[in-house]
Formats: structure tokens, sequence, C-alpha cells
């Protein structure tokens, strides 16, 4: 399955199986060393299938990418955009369909010389109304030292890293558990434009996420209640959120922590 | 004269599931039902009480139950529980038009396929059983005491995978409460959260 193309860098090695086309993508078909550079991985479902975000929900599985590099270059974490809401049976997920850019990032140590191969194993679930498949693409690029230039990929690997949610920082997020349900407070110079926006935990296992959880604005503040999570133990310790849509122009993570 | 006995199945099936409406909770008595499984035998709740049952929502196609038939995980639970007089009940849930119902004939071959030690093969095609549960996915495994109560509800086991590589390094949840119950103690982990591919109601 390694499509090693000869000269230069976007691989070509498309997973046939798991109802999914899967591509690497790179901003550049060159590097510098010490310097990072932003790659992704798209997913092309086919018609009718979706696959899942990083909290997949129930009955999903995050999509996973294991990379092999030269030595000292590190990857990043697969990162994922605002998901969308599917609801199946019992289940709810959370996921795409027709296609997801996949952001992450490679950095070269400072150390780096010559042609560079990046190879990564991606493995993912997808989903239609009736049934589940697994795939698994193996894909490779082939990165040389040099200025950077702008490959057929770079808008859409800009795109997709430009538009991931990022935590908002002027966004403070309070949390309070009664016996069933969760409050969540939101406060801070943001809050105010939340009302009627919506909550997707990112954290598994707290949130109940049957119901869709709504921020209903409260002058300088926004809340929410939502149910426990039925597989929830113990006490909650953190919680990172994705907040969408309402006012919202793009969307935004909040996240917190326990005092201890 | 496959066509007549098929039809023949269909009808006991729909007459005989007369599941309960309420929602299984760990702690209370577990939704009776009553069912004719693919050899024509009833199976009820009711009839095995005094036996620890396990309840398995199964869906050949799906890659999550194949992970634990394919390592051999779930077949050894089935064998090694049935010798120590565990009732293993196997259940498809599922309408015809959704794509995973089996006639009772293909039933009975895929599982001894498998190999398959389940006691019963129960085929729930107006989904009364798997909603009287609140059976989520493929594999969703509920475990009712021999008083009749729901002890368990869940996953198979502690790994959120299809890598039947996995099984060797999860916690087996199914395991770990029937041996609890075996020696007569509280399941201590009576709800995970189960993993796999949708019931398709």
């Amino acid at each position: 399955m390694f499509a090693l193309l000869g000269v230069a860098f976007v691989s070509g090695a498309f997973g046939a199986e798991g109802r999914a086309k899967v591509s690497l993508l790179l901003e550049s078909s060159t590097y510098k060393p010490g310097a990072s550079i932003r790659a992704a991985i798209r997913m092309k479902y086919d018609d009718g299938w979706h696959g899942y975000w990083v909290n997949p929900g129930e009955g999903g599985m995050r999509t996973e990418a294991v990379w092999k590099l030269p030595a000292g270059w590190q990857a990043g974490d697969l990162e994922f955009p605002a998901p969308r809401r599917f609801e199946s049976g019992l289940l709810v997920s959370f996921g795409y369909e027709d296609e997801v850019v996949l952001p992450v990032t490679i950095r070269p140590p400072s150390g780096a010389d010559g042609t560079a191969e990046l190879a990564v194993k991606v493995t993912w679930l997808a989903c239609n109304a009736n049934s589940c498949e697994t795939g698994t693409a193996e894909l490779s690029a082939n990165l040389r030292p040099g200025p950077a230039d702008a490959g057929p990929d770079a808008v859409a690997v800009a795109k997709a890293h430009e538009s991931l949610p990022s935590i908002d920082l002027g966004l403070k997020l309070d949390v309070a558990e009664s016996t069933d349900a969760i409050r969540l407070l939101l406060s801070g110079a943001t809050a105010a434009s939340l009302s009627g926006a919506e909550i997707l935990p990112i954290t598994e296992q707290v949130l109940d996420t049957a119901k869709r959880i709504e921020l209903r604005g409260d002058g300088s503040t926004a809340r929410a209640i939502a149910a426990r999570s039925p597989y929830a133990s113990g006490p909650v310790r953190d919680l990172k959120i994705l907040i969408f849509g309402g006012k919202l122009r793009k969307p935004v993570i909040a996240v917190w922590t326990a005092s201890k | 004269m496959k066509s007549i006995r098929s039809s023949l199945y269909s009808i006991i099936w729909s007459a005989a599931i007369m599941a309960a409406a309420s929602a299984a909770d760990i702690g209370n008595p577990a939704p009776d039902f009553s069912a004719t499984d693919a050899k024509g035998t009833t199976v009820s709740l009711a009839g095995m009480k005094g036996k620890i049952v396990v309840l398995e929502w199964i869906n050949f196609g799906c890659p999550f139950v194949k992970k634990h038939y394919d390592s051999g995980n779930m077949q050894k639970l089935q064998k090694s529980y049935a010798g120590k007089g565990v009732v293993w009940v196997t259940v498809n849930s599922g309408t015809k038009a959704s794509g995973t119902y089996l006639e009772p004939a293909e039933f009975i071959r895929k599982a001894e396929e498998k190999k398959s030690g389940a006691s019963h093969l129960v085929i729930d095609e107006s989904g009364a059983v798997g909603k009287a549960f609140g059976a989520k996915v493929t594999p969703h495994v509920f475990i009712v005491d021999a008083k009749g109560v729901l002890v368990y509800d869940g996953a198979v086991d502690s790994i959120k995978s299809t890598d039947p590589e996995d099984v060797e390094k999860a916690v087996n949840h199914v395991a770990k409460a029937l041996d609890a119950l075996l020696e007569g103690k509280p399941v201590e982990k009576a709800k995970t959260e189960p993993y796999g591919c949708g019931v398709k109601y």
C-alpha cells in the first residue's frame, strides 16, 4: 500500500477499503530544520458513510494516525474540526460525512538534513445507517530541505489549520455538580455572545449527550444544564468542551479543572 | 421448503416476544421477555430463574463483534461460564430492512461457523427485547443474577477498539462480573460504556 512518489511529495495511497479515501496533505514539499510543517490527513467518505470526531460519542471510534518518521522528527496529535451530530437507533455520535481534513503538525529536529520520508498509518471506523467498517491506509511523502514552496495542497492545509477551534482565553468555564445534573457557567469577555450556542463535550464520559446542550444568555454570562453521563465515575475532575453555533463565527474551546 | 419454514418461524416470533416496557436499571429486576430461539425453544427470563443469565447483542458484520469473535474472546467467555452453570443468550435485534437481520437457519449457521458457545440464539425482529434492556450497540452485554436482578450493563471489555490484539491488554468486564457473582460477591463495575456498532431498530 505504500506509494512512494519518486521525486517529490504528495502521496497518493488511497485506502479503497473502509468506505473512505484517505490522503496525506503537506503545506510544502520542503522543510527547514527545526521549523514546524503544517500537514493534514484528508478523509473522503463514500456517500452515506461517516467517520468520527475526537470524542466519537456512542458507537463510534476516532480516526487515529501512527507515524514513522526519521530520527528526531516529531508529529503532534491529529486535530479535529467541529463535528456534526448523528443520531441512529439509541445512539448519539459525533463525526463527519463527505469530507474532513484533520490537521497535524510535524517538526523536524534542528539538525535535520537530506530528504526525509514521512510515513503514516491511518486507521478509522466508518458507519452508515446499517453497518460499520474499519479501514487502514498507509501513506507517505518525501520532504527535501529548502525554502518553502506552496504545494498543490497548501491552501487546503492552511485552511484546515486556521479553522480549527481553539481555546478562548477570554472565556472562563465553571462547573457545579449535583446528584443528577452538571451546571456549566461561562463568564468573561466573550461570554455574552454565547446565548443560543451549543456545547459538545470533548472529554468523554462526563456529560450525557442524549439531548442537545444549549447555552442561555444571562447578561454577561451564559449557562447550560446537562445531565451526568450514565458512564461517569466519581465527581467530575476536568472538562473540555466545544462551543459552536448561535452567534459564534468560529467554534471555541473552554476548559475547566477542579481546584484541589 | 425453506421459505415455508422461514415464514412459520417469523409468525412464531412476532407472537411470542412480549418484553416488558420499562427500561432496565442496575439493581432492579431485569425486564422479563419470552421469545422463541432459532432452534424453536421458548426462552424466557422467568424460565431461567435461579441461573445467572448473560444477554449478548450481536451483528456478525460489525468490526467490534468480529474483534471479540476473531480473537476467540467471546467463545471463551461463553464456554467457560457455561461450564459453571451460566446461561448465555445471544440476541440479534433489528428489522428485516435493517440489513442485520438473520433468518434462523442463517443465524445458526453463522454461530456454528464462529464456534459460538451460546445456549440460545434469539431473533428479536421487533426490537422489543433490545429496547426493553436498552441495548445500544453490538456487542452490548447485560448480566442478570440468579434472582432476576440486572447486575451488569455495558461493554465486553475496557478497550474501545476493533483490534483483536487489544483483547489481551483489556480488563474483561464480563469475566470480572461473572466471577464476582459466582463467588457471591457484588459486581464492582456494574455499568460501563458499551462500544460497538449501533443496533438497527
